[in-house]
């Protein structure tokens, strides 16, 4: 690859080699539904078996578990929609908590008193989401800046207390709910435990052992959770590239320039906050997935504290980018969940409540210092490299891939 | 039987601490147009303030013991005051600091982003006193008598009846703390500073005054009063590292947007309305005490965004 | 055997080349894979999972005491470990005995996040800790789903070994079921007949249980409720609360609060001046609450797990090393985490295996009397201990000590406190699968 790139470079060509073809290819959609699928699966793999050679090496934890890509996910979905919000129109919302744990609450009810459906219940999270969203959206919308935040976080409140307290008989108040409490748990179609890994689902269809590593073998609701994941990645690539996605991204910018062109903000800045209330839903529906037969609690999913988790996820992995927010939600629920439990060896020493602090530092220097966060940071030093192994010509006087033309006006 | 004096005891004394945290938000808010999350965080040192003077003040092995030749003559009470004095002054240069060093290089920065780099902070602080004090909640320090006098039990009042005297003696306390830097904003040139500068800043700027040092000395002023907040609030309420994001940072806000931003009458009057409903509901209902607070907050900004007091939104 | 256990007994091998494990384990391959057995190496990990903080951060750091002087006596004698035939120094079934331990924050959510970790990163083949019952069905839940067993320390709610109840789970303590057969006959003794009472509780299972048990046996014995109000768990300022309270109607108080909540609510109804017009009772006592209210406490009844007064051997024995090492009376949070611990032991040791499934029916239907509470049966219907339960009253303050600050003035026995398996919170209880039916 590298011969490729010298060869060519410095001489303009109709060829554009394998780099700046990356680059370009980038941008298309089915790139990134490819490039993403082939990330989740490979995310469990990357999370548990990679980082876990560590483990036997030097003995220190760095392993994820089985579990974790799945709750990664679960955010990473509302990351990527509140990157619609907070990255492109510029609203900071500090109400997402309370459309993810409705949308939990309403997953899990679903799954109790309905059907245990994990593809339904996943639905009807979203759809609960997306209801609470528009009447929210619609009030909050009214007011901007910090009074915006207040508002989206005195609705997100008022939820929370009323699960906590009156809303008891519903949401059964600080005990916590628990999603899929049915013989058998989640499955779908009624016949395949969400819970059971692929070598499980292999053994069940052939009769034949397969044996596959722990990140490998994930679950088949982890599998479930990837596609919906894609899902929600295209979509949101597919809203950002599109004309639609601009005029957010204008109105993020500079708001009364919108207006003066005779666009209708208030209707942007609505279905903005509305679609992502529909990732929040997924997110949220795929959380209570996630706890099938565990606790759901108000404390974990409607508290406003939860709503400036997923503004550290989003800020921390990248505004105004795709893979941002996915990459924040990476790298806060694995300081969360994984750093906490490390020992560091010689010394001893238990890093556990610590992480917070780690967290806490970390998000304070990359807001500071990499206004665009890891995702940012990284993809600027990926465009030096490009720019160095790529042709020189980056404005060039070379033809320019079609897609890449087209895209011009996107950002991802 | 509900009785309406013992319902206005309650609101006044919640209110009294809601005005302080939103009379410290708001001056730094309107005269610097700085969003500080990390407000709560203030609280938070304030009320460990606290916590430590009149722990290791009043305890003979306490750590402080060196200093004080006969711990024994500091009762418990008196180490409450030792703790009213140290507070501010702490508090006051913590304030300065964080004008340097946190503010400063942000006031050009947008206001998403002073949000998030001041939750940072907030996240920070209240690590750091997690791991240096420990996570356990704390009870509160309430002092058995001040000055001679027994501010602990309770006292028959006409009309209230029977209710715990130290409470009255918050009412007092932040009422005294309201009025004085009510005084010293309307009265002083530093007063003067922060209402021209919730005005209009340039202006300030325009006629001379070394608006650099006004700022330090209005954030420093703003922390104190966080401080004392704290140290109050820690007399009522367990001292745990979450108070200040739980307890202190979210009333601050709601006090300053219902006040109006940059009024310091605003932040009085709007935090002693917020406890005053928070305090009907938490006797008639106290499960729906809290989602009426907020939903009170939520109208309120959908009908009068200005606030009470104010008279332009920040940020539009 | 079930499909799960062959697929993971060959599958857990891998492409990284560990295929020589498969069929090793040292020896102990008699049973298949099951949650996290078996336990590979010379050492075998506990997870002390216990509130450091939030309301009950206290007694979640008492417990973290006891365990780890548990850990100790394990690993190199001392103890009930000299005194139980079943213990011997030197770990368990010779495996040296880690822990790891965790914050549950005093709140579900935060206990079962701590707890898979303990389980999938840690492999902790034993659970134990949690203050607040709905902590502790949280993270037993989890570890019925995960094959991992969990002894439940301090959870006084009847949902524990009740609706809630799992076969992976046992619980030494009482619960409030059996506090209110206790304490009911008493306090109608104490305060006559035809009382008005006020229930006062915290809003989650374990304040809702005592509401309804307290309510059931007084009510039985022609008391009557004026009104029960909830309180949030982690409530530090009650006064609005006491101010509530009706003085004309209201004869006896019942405050139904645990830890930092006692340590506010007490004094704070005290400050209120309601003990002028009324009695209070504190259902379930704790050493936390007396310390905070204890000047006045004279006469406040209640019930505890134990008290560190309680004369045998075992109670003494306990005593004794625990303030040898930590220079204080245990409280009996402490004692539930000390025998947590030790009886996991003693079963594992007598099943000569970790195989869960084999510990658990070891601990079914044992009765057992060297725990310091005299004699116990952990049943096999509901895994609950039915115990003797410990009726307490605050001392004045002319008698109290640094340690004492509660006497024990009855001890109801185990057959009236206790219920029959198709009783009380029994009656709503499935514990679920041992995981090796299919065998």
């Amino acid at each position: 690859m590298s011969d490729d790139a010298r060869t060519d470079g410095g001489t303009a060509t109709a060829d554009p080699n394998l780099v700046d073809r990356l680059v370009a290819a980038k941008h298309s959609e089915r790139f990134v539904a490819v490039v993403s699928l082939v990330g989740l699966l490979a995310m469990p793999f990357l999370l548990i078996d990679v980082l876990g050679v560590f483990d036997d090496l030097i003995g220190v934890g760095l392993g994820g578990f089985v579990g974790l890509p799945t709750l990664i996910l679960a955010f990473g979905i509302v990351a990527v929609g509140y990157n619609l919000l907070l990255g492109y129109t510029g609203l900071l919302s500090f109400g997402h908590a309370a459309l993810f744990g409705a949308a939990a609450y309403a997953a899990g009810i679903f799954s109790n008193e309905v059907v245990a459906s994990p593809v339904l219940a996943i639905l009807v999270g979203v759809v609960a989401a997306t209801l609470l969203a528009w009447p929210i959206g619609f009030l909050s919308i009214r007011r901007s800046g910090v009074y915006f935040a207040v508002l989206t976080l005195t609705f997100g409140q008022m939820l929370y207390f009323y699960a906590f307290g009156p809303g008891a008989w519903l949401t059964n108040g600080d005990d916590g709910y628990t999603p899929f409490a049915v013989p058998g748990g989640a499955e779908i179609a009624g016949a395949v435990p969400t819970s059971d890994s692929l070598s499980d689902l292999f053994f069940d269809l052939t009769g034949l052992t397969l044996t596959l590593t722990d990140g490998l073998d994930v679950t088949v609701g982890y599998v479930l959770t990837a596609l919906i994941g894609v899902a929600a990645i295209v979509t949101a690539h597919r809203i950002i590239k599109s004309p639609y996605g601009l005029i957010l991204k204008a109105i993020g910018q500079n708001e009364q320039r919108v207006a003066f062109i005779g666009m209708d903000v208030f209707r942007y800045k609505l279905m903005a906050f509305v679609l992502s209330g529909v990732f929040a839903g997924a997110g949220g529906g795929i959380y209570a997935l996630s706890k099938a037969g565990l606790t759901v609690h108000p404390n974990a999913t409607l508290y406003w504290i939860v709503s400036g988790d997923f503004v550290i996820m989003t800020a921390l992995g990248g505004v105004g980018s795709l893979a941002g927010p996915l990459l924040g939600a990476v790298v806060f629920e694995y300081i969360a969940l994984v750093v906490q439990g490390i020992t560091i060896p010689i010394i001893d020493f238990q890093i556990g409540s610590l992480w917070r602090l780690l967290l806490g530092l970390a998000f304070v220097l990359v807001v500071a210092f990499f206004p665009d966060g890891i995702y940012g940071a990284l993809s600027s030093l990926g465009e030096r490299i490009a720019e160095r192994f790529g042709t020189e010509s980056p404005t060039g006087d070379g033809p320019r891939p079609v897609e890449d033309v087209e895209e011009t006006g996107g950002d991802d | 039987m509900v009785d309406v004096a013992g319902i206005l005891i309650t609101g006044l004394q919640q209110g009294a601490i809601y005005a302080l945290l939103g009379i410290g938000l708001t001056i730094i808010l309107g005269t610097m147009q700085f969003l500080n999350l990390a407000h709560g965080a203030l609280y938070l040192v304030g009320a460990y303030t606290g916590l430590l003077v009149v722990r290791e003040i009043s305890v003979q092995e306490g750590a402080l013991a060196g200093i004080v030749a006969d711990p024994t003559a500091f009762g418990i009470g008196s180490s409450f005051l030792v703790a009213l004095v140290v507070t501010p002054i702490l508090m006051f240069a913590i304030g300065v600091a964080m004008e340097r060093f946190v503010a400063r290089p942000l006031y050009d920065r947008s206001e998403v982003e002073q949000l998030l780099l001041t939750f940072g902070l907030a996240l920070i602080v209240e690590e750091l006193a997690r791991q240096l004090i420990g996570s356990q909640p704390f009870s509160s320090y309430a002092p058995e008598e001040l000055f001679g006098v027994v501010v602990s039990g309770q006292a028959n009042i006409p009309f209230v009846g029977q209710y715990p005297r130290w409470r009255f003696v918050v009412i007092g306390l932040t009422f005294l703390l309201i009025g004085a830097t009510y005084l010293v904003i309307e009265r002083t040139d530093f007063g003067m500073v922060v209402k021209a500068g919730t005005r209009d800043s340039e202006m300030v700027r325009l006629l001379g005054i070394d608006i650099t040092r006004s700022y330090a000395l209005v954030f420093g002023v703003g922390a104190a009063l966080a401080g004392l907040a704290g140290l109050v609030g820690g007399t009522i309420i367990d001292v745990a590292p979450g108070i200040g994001t739980n307890n202190a940072l979210v009333p601050a806000f709601l006090t300053v947007v219902v006040g109006g931003a940059g009024s310091v009458v605003g932040a009085i009057v709007g935090g002693i309305v917020l406890g005053m409903v928070a305090a009907v509901f938490q006797f008639q209902a106290p499960q729906w005490s809290q989602i009426v607070l907020f939903g009170f907050v939520a109208v309120f900004l959908l009908v009068r965004p200005e606030g009470l007091f104010g008279s332009v939104e920040v940020g539009e | 055997m079930e499909r799960r256990d062959v697929l993971k007994g060959a599958g857990a091998a891998g492409i990284a080349g560990l295929a020589g494990c498969i069929g090793g384990g040292g020896g102990s391959s008699e049973y298949p894979e099951l949650g996290n057995y078996p336990v590979e190496g010379d050492e075998v990990t506990l997870g002390f999972n216990v509130p450091q903080s939030g309301a009950y951060a206290s007694e979640g750091n008492d417990e973290l005491r006891a365990y780890n002087l548990a850990v100790e006596h394990l690993n190199n004698g001392g103890g009930w470990v000299d005194m139980w035939d079943d213990l011997s120094s030197g770990g368990i079934l010779d495996k040296t005995v880690t822990s790891v331990s965790g914050d549950t924050a005093t709140d579900p959510a935060t206990a079962e996040e701590s707890a898979t970790q303990m389980i999938r990163s840690d492999g902790a083949i034993m659970i134990t800790g949690g203050v607040s019952s709905s902590v502790a069905i949280s993270q037993q839940k989890l570890c019925q789903q995960e094959r991992v067993q969990f002894m439940s320390c301090l959870t006084h709610s009847n949902a524990t070994q009740g609706a809630d109840c799992v076969r992976y789970g046992f619980r030494e303590m009482h619960n409030a079921y059996m506090t209110g057969k206790a304490l009911a006959p008493i306090l109608v003794d104490q305060f006559g007949e035809d009382q008005n009472f006020y229930s006062m509780y915290a809003d989650y299972t374990w304040g809702t249980s005592n509401r309804d048990s307290m309510k059931e046996f007084l009510e039985e014995r022609g008391w009557n409720q004026v009104e029960a109000a909830p309180t949030p768990l982690g409530t530090s300022d009650f006064s609005p609360y006491m101010q509530d309270v009706p003085r004309e109607e209201t004869d006896v108080l019942l405050l139904i609060h645990f830890g930092a909540d006692a340590a506010n609510s007490i004094p704070a109804a005290f400050d209120a001046g309601l003990d002028d017009d009324m009695e209070i009772v504190v259902p379930l006592y704790d050493k936390i609450a007396a310390n905070a209210a204890s000047d006045n406490i004279d006469g406040v009844l209640g019930t505890v797990d134990w008290n560190w007064q309680v004369d045998n051997e075992y109670s003494n024995a306990f005593t004794e090393a625990y303030r040898e090492a930590e220079g204080t009376a245990p409280s009996y949070a402490a004692r539930l985490a000390y025998s947590a611990t030790m009886r996991y032991a003693a079963a594992v040791e007598r099943a000569e295996t970790f195989y869960p499934p084999e510990v658990i029916r070891e601990m079914e239907d044992q009765t057992y009397s060297n725990t310091g509470i005299g004699e116990a049966e952990a049943r096999a219907c509901d895994h609950q201990s039915m115990r003797d339960v410990y009726v307490v009253e605050g001392l004045p303050v002319e008698e109290q000590t640094d340690d004492a600050l509660l006497s024990v003035v009855g001890t109801t026995d185990r057959d009236t406190a206790g219920y029959a398996c198709d009783a009380g919170p029994a009656a709503n209880c499935e514990l679920g699968t041992y995981g090796d039916e299919d065998n």
